[in-house]
């Protein structure tokens, strides 16, 4: 066979070649917002900060798959009509389930309060027996269960009544299955440990665990503060600490 | 009933004496589980001494009698990742070096402040924030995804969690099965470092029943801020366990220790280790000699599974049977004091046997298991007041009650009971009455019925 011969059937790879290429070009791309990502946004909750990255790191992708596909001869844009009218009518079924599920994902993070305590929100008062992803179940003094849809945490004024509940700070966490939750809570505990001068020294950083999900092992962190006007600060400081150690844990595990 | 059980101990029922590779070299290969039938105790393996692991056994035991297929969940770092015993499963827990380590350290000063000998109480009082405790936080971790993986498998009715070691675990099981916790040691609110009191109410709360063995802990439980069930149970030992030896076997063992007929022997049954007050019993020992000579101390047991060279290295109680040697030679009683250290169980059978009266001198002591065993003798006790089973020592009735401090007290309380045969056999046999409280038949009742409430949420 002459070399001539190879030309067509070369041609005929290209498209394959810019499919692997785009594909290699997409995950890097995705590698590198990820750690930008990560470093500029370090403050912000974990768990909030686990899934805006994961959000990001599915759009590069899948942009850069269908623009993988195109290079196929394959039409990109039916299977983007698919999706958005997919998603569309996702949102407009479900949309006060997950009006509920976000307000919950929220107030997990910014309304602090724990099954056990005494709280007011949209004007009912009781105290948390249960807390789901679509409402917060109260038990009032009459013995009463008022289930408050999770989204009214976000809209309407919620006052927890439960002494020095002001101190509390009530960070969820999620540990990737593919990380030892071990380690994770050891290197979180060593960095969140240092700032022990500005925390009441009667509640350690102390790590509870919620459930396991598909995602991973959902923990909480429990402390206090001692002074209210340092929650801010502290909060946001403990939400860096705890990004880094789940990068270094990471790190390490992929050294391994 | 029978329960789909998994219990959890810090310390294993064996410590192996051969590792992994000689199981290896000897079978070829270690199946998944490891027979401990086809070993050979006290030469390949010996059966960890103490209170919890004399208790769990026989309860297990039971258990796999009654058709059962429990598990045990413990400590073991050196030994084979799997063991059946006599039907039980034991999965043991392997972590590495530098955390046991750690752990050991923070779970000693937990210990020290629940015992009253806290040797710094700035540590104490820092412990929750300090990186040995973070090691304690991690073993539970790791006990607890083996419980939660266990459990997955099994599907167990119930989680059932033995001592202060595995206190935080109730806050790390994902598993929502009933769980149970029973507490071995003293609790005293009044010795708590006050930067524990939330971190121990957050623990305690995530247990459905906690099981403590002496009713005036059930008060501090309370006080601490538990809401669950509070349950006062004795602990039990199985009486069909320690026979009668023949007079030969008693005879060879005291010969092999140097103990005459006429010798009157006092024996205390306790692991090295300051608590256990077998310092205060050779000083009293010193005052008992000057009216009756020819009276000996045998000390029996090693050091705990914590400062075994298998388990978690400490060195505490080769350190503390180094002072008790020391002392016993300061006051002229070198050949008076015997320390035999581990003892197989025929030969502890064989030294309750021969002795003449039991001593539990403890500083302070959750309940003191090894009296009942010289009830089962016959034999009369002297019982610390800081022990929990106090509350089941009449004074001058089924025992002698002695202050741990009060050296002098011991020593006439010894010497009384020494001088006067009647006296001693009369304690013997109301003792002897007494201990069937303790019986495992009698308390097994009593623990599936705490089992069967808990698991039915009653």
């Amino acid at each position: 066979m002459v070399f001539e011969e190879f030309v067509p059937f070369f041609q005929n790879l290209y498209p394959l070649f810019y499919f692997i290429a785009i594909v290699m070009v997409t995950w890097l791309v995705s590698r590198i917002v990820d750690s930008v990502v990560r470093r500029a946004l370090s403050m912000l909750p974990h768990l909030i900060l686990t899934r805006v990255r994961k959000g990001i790191s599915v759009f590069i992708w899948i942009i850069g798959l269908l623009t993988a596909i195109e290079q196929l001869g394959l039409r990109a844009e039916i299977l983007v009509a698919i999706m958005v009218l997919l998603g569309v009518t996702v949102i407009i079924a479900l949309r006060d389930i997950l009006s509920n599920i976000a307000s919950k994902y929220f107030s997990d993070i910014y309304v602090p309060y724990k099954v056990g305590d005494r709280i007011s929100v949209a004007g009912y008062t009781g105290s948390v027996v249960e807390i789901n992803p679509l409402v917060t179940v109260l038990l009032t003094d009459e013995g009463k269960t008022i289930s408050v849809p999770n989204k009214f945490f976000i809209s309407s004024i919620v006052i927890n009544e439960t002494r020095e509940a002001w101190r509390e700070i009530i960070i969820p966490i999620l540990v990737e299955k593919s990380l030892d939750i071990a380690e994770v809570e050891s290197e979180i505990l060593k960095r969140v440990n240092k700032l022990r001068s500005r925390l009441d020294d009667r509640f350690p950083p102390t790590f509870i665990t919620r459930r396991s999900s598909g995602d991973g092992v959902e923990l909480t962190l429990v402390t206090r503060i001692k002074d209210p006007m340092d929650k801010d600060t502290i909060v946001n400081e403990i939400n860096k600490r705890i990004s880094e150690a789940i990068e270094d844990v990471r790190r390490r595990s992929k050294g391994k | 009933m029978v329960f789909h059980i998994i219990t959890i101990t810090q310390t294993p029922l064996v410590r192996f004496r051969i590792g992994v590779e000689d199981i290896v070299k000897r079978f070829g290969s270690v199946k998944e589980f490891l027979d401990l039938s086809l070993l050979r105790e006290g030469e390949d393996y010996i059966l960890s001494p103490g209170g919890v692991t004399r208790m769990v056994y026989p309860f297990l035991q039971r258990l796999v009698n009654l058709g059962g297929s429990p598990w045990w969940v413990s400590l073991n770092p050196q030994a084979p990742p799997r063991v059946v015993a006599n039907g039980i499963k034991i999965q043991h827990i392997s972590v590495p070096t530098e955390k046991v380590k750690g752990y050991g350290k923070a779970k000693e000063v937990i210990w020290g402040a629940f015992h009253m000998i806290d040797e710094s109480a700035l540590q104490a009082q820092d412990l929750l924030w300090m990186d040995e405790y973070i090691d304690y936080i991690y073993y539970n971790r790791k006990v607890a995804q083996t419980v939660d993986q266990l459990d997955r498998e099994e599907d167990f009715d119930v989680i059932y969690v033995h001592d202060f070691q595995h206190l935080p675990l109730g806050t790390m099981l994902i598993s929502i099965k009933p769980r149970i916790f029973r507490w071995h040691i003293p609790l005293e609110k009044s010795l708590i470092p006050d930067t524990w009191i939330s971190s121990l109410e957050l623990y305690l709360n995530k247990y459905d029943t906690i099981i403590v063995s002496s009713k005036r802990y059930i008060r501090d439980l309370i006080e601490m801020g538990y809401k669950g069930r509070a349950v006062e149970m004795p602990p039990y030992v199985d009486p069909t366990q320690y026979r009668t030896p023949p007079r030969e076997e008693i005879e060879k063992f005291a010969s092999k220790y140097n103990i005459d007929v006429d010798d009157k022997l006092i024996l205390i049954v306790a692991r090295m280790d300051p608590m256990k007050g077998q310092d205060r019993a050779i000083k009293a020992l010193k005052l008992v000699k000057e009216e009756i000579p020819r009276a000996k101390l045998m000390l029996v047991g090693n050091g705990s599974f914590s400062s075994s060279k298998n388990g978690i290295g400490l060195g505490k109680g080769e350190r503390w049977a180094r002072y008790l040697s020391s002392l016993a030679y300061e006051l002229g009683l070198i050949d008076s004091v015997i320390m035999t250290g581990y003892l197989t169980q025929r030969e502890l059978e064989a030294a309750y046997s021969r002795a003449d009266v039991i001593l539990l001198p403890s500083i302070i002591e959750g309940f003191g298991l090894v009296v009942v065993e010289g009830w089962l003798y016959k034999k009369p006790v002297i019982v610390s007041t800081r022990a929990g089973i106090a509350d089941l020592v009449r004074d001058g009735e089924n025992g002698f009650i002695a202050e741990p401090d009060d050296i002098r007290g011991m020593a006439e309380r010894i010497k009384e009971v020494l001088k006067n045969d009647k006296l001693a056999e009369e304690l013997g046999i109301r003792g002897y009455e007494t201990s069937k409280r303790c019986y495992i038949d009698t308390v097994l009742k009593e623990e599936m019925e705490v089992i069967e409430k808990t698991i039915e949420g009653r």
